[in-house]
This record gives structure tokens, C-alpha cells and sequence, in this order.
């Protein structure tokens, strides 16, 4: 029985990290019908940042690797996304694709593939215990930065001029245009809102695993994609909801599987998704945006 | 008006093959350190084209279909390894596997077949999904087949991979079989399926008020690209000799992307132009990158350029020319195409 509550444990953390990264696809999706590879990659500039500042005082690491990772977006949104923001939905995809193979690319070229450790806020390293269960602080950090960001996203959809334009937007972007809802300011808003939320994920990321490299945003974008594919391709609440279902399938798994097959873990993760998938092909909150417009 | 159609379509097939067949023979002229740049740039074609068969036609990305090219090559290259190097690799493989051992023809053929029917049977599932939630989906699907190839180390002998699988001696087979690609392309655009399927792409929901129902016109799409996606792994790894997991993975993807990208996404001149296109600029950045003398003067880029110019080329190709540099079109000796 603590087993089963420390594996309850472990997938409401790891659920928080995916809902958190399924989150900010899914808010850029939402508007622009872009599922955005680069996601995986903002991570990653992100991380770097820290790694480039690691001795810097905690605050000011802190503010550097939430910041990078805005400033990318809204960066690679101006040159990349806007020029292409009319085209059809596989031409956004394939070009965040390539966005993301650019930015992977130089991070190879001017620094190196080889992963640097980073120990960054190693007091959060340390558990306590409740109840004969061992906690990280780190892991209590997730899950409360987490609630923050969802009741902030929350409170900022729904009582800021901003928020409710976003959502008129994600409702019915054309409509919203003709209303008076400017398209530029709408789409910066969500790349700078999803930039913070890969932020806030990269500086988890880095704390847990210590180290930074190039390919490392990829894993996490595979599991954002797949969160917010079960929860619903564009639906917000899907994307938080399919985060901790992954996050619960993958932490069950991997501790209630034969040791023999523990490799094959991800494959097994995956598989359950797809079986997922066949039973609501539209995922398990389906949204507006990903229904077809006649 | 069908009539010209037909015409145009094999006029463009001839030139297509036309184009494939000069850089074929060019390989009996060009040095040794070129043979195997045109030898795996073919394996690419083939590729491909085998991605646009279905990309192309149904407008549904794949990001998975080098699972298939990794599919036909590991099942080709057990049956086609010899006994001795099984028994030194792979102690682990099952009696009836360990002592077989097929002509590298035969084992690339039942390399395809074995990615057809794996997709067959995939696509049950898919075929439900809409456009992009499929294009995510196929991503789960070649990070299966990796997870599943990396562990699996009786059969693949894991991440250490799998050697001593036979050498081709010439580029006919990859000639031969790219040829097959182009025409099986071809005649999958101009059959029924094919323009149901081109129909749906353009638009989903007209295509199903006219009572077109594509999901049986997108699996026939599905089992012969993965068909010909496992012959190029089968043929690709017989210019390598060795296997292991990452060979044909996220660079492999990326790769094929790009090509069909930039010769333009919906026809079979830009995936054949784009993947020339593509070996030819990936093979000059390699020599810029490895340090080259043109005219008595040294060029030397830093090492990661190849990578950094080919995702820029995709990204100014998407930015400037969406339809690539084949504007989507086929080329034909200037005869007007209506479809």
C-alpha cells in the first residue's frame, strides 16, 4: 500500500511536468492550428541558459531560464510562423519541424553535443518524510508551480482583455478578426505565454536531471504531443488531463511490470495510447479548433 | 481530356526515369568516394518516394515512416546474415532464424512485405484518426519500433547492432527498384484510389459530401509506401553492412523530410528532383565541412554546417516557396495536365 501511494506520488509530479508542456502546445494550437515542434527545443535554449548562469544567485537563474525561452518564441513566431500563419495545417507542422531541426542544428555547431551538468538549486534535491513516504521538495515544487501556472492561466483566460481575446481567437479566429481582435497581438500573447510555460518546465527539467544537451527537449515534446493528442488536440483543460493520465500510465508501468521488460517501457506507454486513440479518435475532451471548419 | 492526362502522366514517368537512369550509370564513372554518396542517395529516393506516396496523395504528414525502412531492414538483414556471423552476434536468435540464411534479393523482398503487412495491420487503428492527430500518432510509432529494435537484443542484438550483412556490388538493384517506386507511383495517382484519395486531400469535407469515403483509399496508400519504405531499408543497409537502432531514426526522418519538402510535397517529380536536390547540396556541405580545395584554395566550414544548411534550405523552401521547387507540378514534355 505505500508503494502504491509513493507510485501515486511519483505520477502526480511527472503528470505535472507533462501537463505543464502539453499546456503550451496546446495554447499555440489552440489559435493557429500550429502543433509546434519547437516546443521541445525552447526547453532546451532554456536549459542552456542555466547552464550559462548556473552560479549566478537562484533568482537570477531563475528569471534567465523563464525568460530565454519567451524571448525564442516570440522570436522564431516573427520570422518563421508568421509568413506561413495562412497556410494549410501540414505546412505549419512541417515548419515548426524545421524550426526545431535549425535550432537543434546551431546548438550543435556553436556549442557541442556532449551534455554539461548543471546543479542547479540542489536544496530542492533533498525529501522529507511524511507518513513513511519520502518527498523531494523538488517534486513539491512541480506540482505547486504547476497549480500556480493553471490557476493563473485560468484567471488570465478568463478576466483579462487579453485571455478572452485568445479564447474568441481559439473559438473561431476569423470571426474574432472581423470583431476587432488583433491577430498579431493575440499569437505573440500565446508563443509568450507558451514560452513561459517551457520555462517553468526546463528549469523542473534541469533541477531533476542535472544535466543539459541538445536533443534533450525532444523526449518531453513526444510525451506534450501525446498528452494533448489523448486529451484532445487544442482542448486546454484535455492537454492538463492527457499530461496526467501519461504521466500515471508511464509511473505504473514502469513499477508494476516484469523486470525483463522494463526497457520496453515507452513502447508499452505509447501502445496504451494509441488503444486510447482508437476508442475516441477525437481524444478525450475534444476541442472547437480541431473539429473541421465548413 | 483523359487521354491527355495519360499521355502527360507517361511522359513524365519517362523523364523521371530518364533522369534516375543517367545518375544510375553515372555511378560506373565516378570515383570510389562518389559511389557510395549516389548509391545512398538512391536508397533515399526510393524512400522518398515512397513518402509521397502516401503523404503526397492523402495530405496526412508522416513522421513515422522510417519505422517501415527500419522494419524491412532488420527483418531482411536476420535472414540474410550468415550462419557464422549469427552465431558470433546474435547467440540468442531462435533455432529456425540462427540457421537460415536467404539470397539478399530474396530477403529484401520479404524485407517489404513484412513493413506492408506491420502497416496493414497498423492501420486498422490509424485509419480513424483525423490529419494531424495521425501525424503525432506516427511519431509513437517510430519511437515503438526504436524502443523495440534497441531492446529486443535476442533478434537485434540491441543498441550494439547487428554486422556482415552482404555487400550489393552495383547500383542495379537500387536502380531497378526506383524505377518500380516511379511507376507504382505514378500509376497509384492516376487509379481511382489515387484521385479519390488527391480529392480528399484538397478537401476533406467536400470529398465526403460527394460520398467518397477515403479510408480504404488512404490504407492501400499506407501498404504500399510502407512496401516500398521496407525494400529501401532492406537495400539501404546492403551498402552499409552494419544495423543498429539509430541508422534509420530521427536524422533518417529528418532527412527524407526535407527532401520531399523542398522538390515539393504533392507530386513525384518534387519528391524525385527534391531527394537529388538534396543528396547533391548534403554531399557539398559534407565536403565544405570535411575541408576541400577548389582552384588552389582551401575551403573548411566548421564541423555541424551540413545540418544547419539543410534545415535552413527547408525553412526558406517553406517560407518562400511552399510548394517547393517543382511549384507541386509534374514535369512533362509540355503537355498540359488537367489533374
Amino acid at each position: 500500500m505505500h508503494a502504491f501511494f509513493q507510485h501515486l506520488i511519483d505520477s502526480i509530479t511527472l503528470g505535472s511536468l507533462y501537463a505543464v508542456m502539453g499546456l503550451s502546445i496546446a495554447l499555440v494550437f489552440g489559435i493557429m492550428r500550429l502543433v509546434n515542434f519547437a516546443q521541445g527545443d525552447l526547453v532546451m535554449v532554456g536549459a542552456y541558459g542555466s547552464a550559462f548562469f548556473s552560479h549566478a544567485p537562484w533568482i537570477f537563474t531563475l528569471i534567465i531560464v523563464l525568460v530565454v525561452p519567451i524571448v525564442f518564441a516570440l522570436i522564431i513566431e516573427r520570422i518563421a510562423f508568421r509568413p506561413v500563419r495562412m497556410a494549410s495545417d501540414s505546412t505549419l507542422l512541417v515548419t515548426s519541424f524545421a524550426v526545431s531541426y535549425l535550432l537543434e542544428s546551431l546548438v550543435l555547431l556553436f556549442l557541442s553535443a556532449t551534455p554539461r551538468g548543471v546543479n542547479l538549486a540542489p536544496a530542492l534535491g533533498h525529501p522529507f518524510h511524511v507518513a513513511g513516504l519520502l518527498i523531494p521538495w523538488l517534486d513539491v515544487a512541480t506540482v505547486s508551480s504547476t497549480a500556480v501556472l493553471l490557476v493563473g492561466l485560468s484567471w488570465f483566460l478568463s478576466k483579462t482583455r487579453t485571455g478572452v481575446y485568445m479564447r474568441a481567437a481559439a473559438e473561431d479566429f476569423t470571426t474574432a478578426r472581423l470583431m476587432g481582435v488583433r491577430a498579431n497581438r493575440v499569437i505573440a500573447a500565446a508563443f509568450a505565454i507558451s514560452g513561459l510555460l517551457t520555462g517553468v518546465t526546463a528549469y523542473l527539467t534541469v533541477a531533476k536531471t542535472g544535466q543539459v544537451y541538445p536533443a534533450m527537449g525532444v523526449n518531453l515534446l513526444l510525451v506534450a504531443f501525446v498528452a494533448t493528442t489523448i486529451g484532445g488536440l487544442g482542448s486546454l483543460s484535455g492537454a492538463v488531463l492527457g499530461g496526467y493520465i501519461l504521466g500515471a500510465i508511464t509511473i505504473f508501468i514502469r513499477a508494476y511490470f516484469p523486470a525483463q521488460l522494463a526497457s520496453f517501457t515507452q513502447a508499452f506507454t505509447y501502445l496504451i495510447v494509441i488503444a486510447i486513440l482508437v476508442y475516441r479518435p477525437q481524444g478525450l475532451l475534444s476541442s472547437r479548433a480541431n473539429r473541421t471548419r465548413v | 481530356m483523359k487521354n491527355i492526362s495519360r499521355r502527360a502522366s507517361i511522359s513524365t514517368f519517362i523523364l523521371l526515369a530518364l533522369l534516375v537512369s543517367i545518375i544510375a550509370i553515372s555511378w560506373n564513372w565516378v570515383g570510389p568516394t562518389l559511389q557510395p554518396v549516389i548509391a545512398q542517395g538512391l536508397a533515399f529516393l526510393i524512400a522518398t518516394i515512397a513518402l509521397y506516396l502516401f503523404v503526397g496523395n492523402s495530405g496526412i504528414f508522416s513522421f513515422g515512416h522510417i519505422a517501415f525502412m527500419s522494419l524491412g531492414a532488420y527483418f531482411s538483414a536476420i535472414l540474410m546474415i550468415s550462419q557464422q556471423n549469427k552465431k558470433l552476434n546474435q547467440p540468442g536468435l531462435p533455432h529456425f532464424l540462427a540457421t537460415i540464411q536467404l539470397h539478399p534479393l530474396v530477403a529484401t523482398l520479404i524485407g517489404g512485405i513484412a513493413a506492408a503487412l506491420i502497416a496493414l495491420i497498423l492501420s486498422l487503428p490509424l485509419i480513424k484518426l483525423s490529419g494531424l492527430t495521425a501525424s503525432l500518432t506516427s511519431l509513437a510509432i517510430l519511437e515503438i519500433v526504436h524502443v523495440v529494435t534497441a531492446n529486443w537484443t535476442n533478434l537485434t542484438n540491441g543498441e550494439l547492432g547487428l554486422t556482415g550483412i552482404p555487400l550489393l556490388s552495383s547500383v542495379t538493384e537500387l536502380w531497378l527498384v526506383a524505377i518500380l517506386a516511379i511507376a507504382a507511383a505514378m500509376g497509384f495517382q492516376q487509379s481511382r484510389w489515387g484521385r479519390r484519395l488527391r480529392a480528399s486531400r484538397e478537401d476533406e469535407v467536400a470529398a465526403r459530401s460527394l460520398g467518397l469515403t477515403v479510408n480504404k483509399d488512404r490504407r492501400i496508400a499506407f501498404v504500399i509506401s510502407a512496401f516500398f519504405m521496407g525494400i529501401a531499408g532492406a537495400l539501404y543497409i546492403q551498402l552499409l553492412g552494419a544495423l543498429v537502432p539509430e541508422t534509420l531514426y530521427i536524422s533518417a526522418t529528418t532527412m527524407i523530410l526535407i527532401m520531399l519538402i523542398v522538390g515539393g510535397m504533392t507530386s513525384l517529380s518534387g519528391a524525385v528532383i527534391g531527394s537529388i536536390a538534396i543528396s547533391t547540396v548534403s554531399e557539398v556541405l559534407v565536403k565544405i565541412q570535411d575541408g576541400v580545395q577548389i582552384s588552389g584554395v582551401d575551403i573548411k566550414g566548421p564541423i555541424g554546417i551540413q545540418p544547419v544548411g539543410l534545415a535552413i534550405i527547408m525553412l526558406l523552401t517553406l517560407i518562400i516557396f511552399p510548394k517547393g521547387i517543382t511549384r507541386s507540378k509534374e514535369i512533362t514534355f509540355g503537355l498540359k495536365k488537367r489533374i
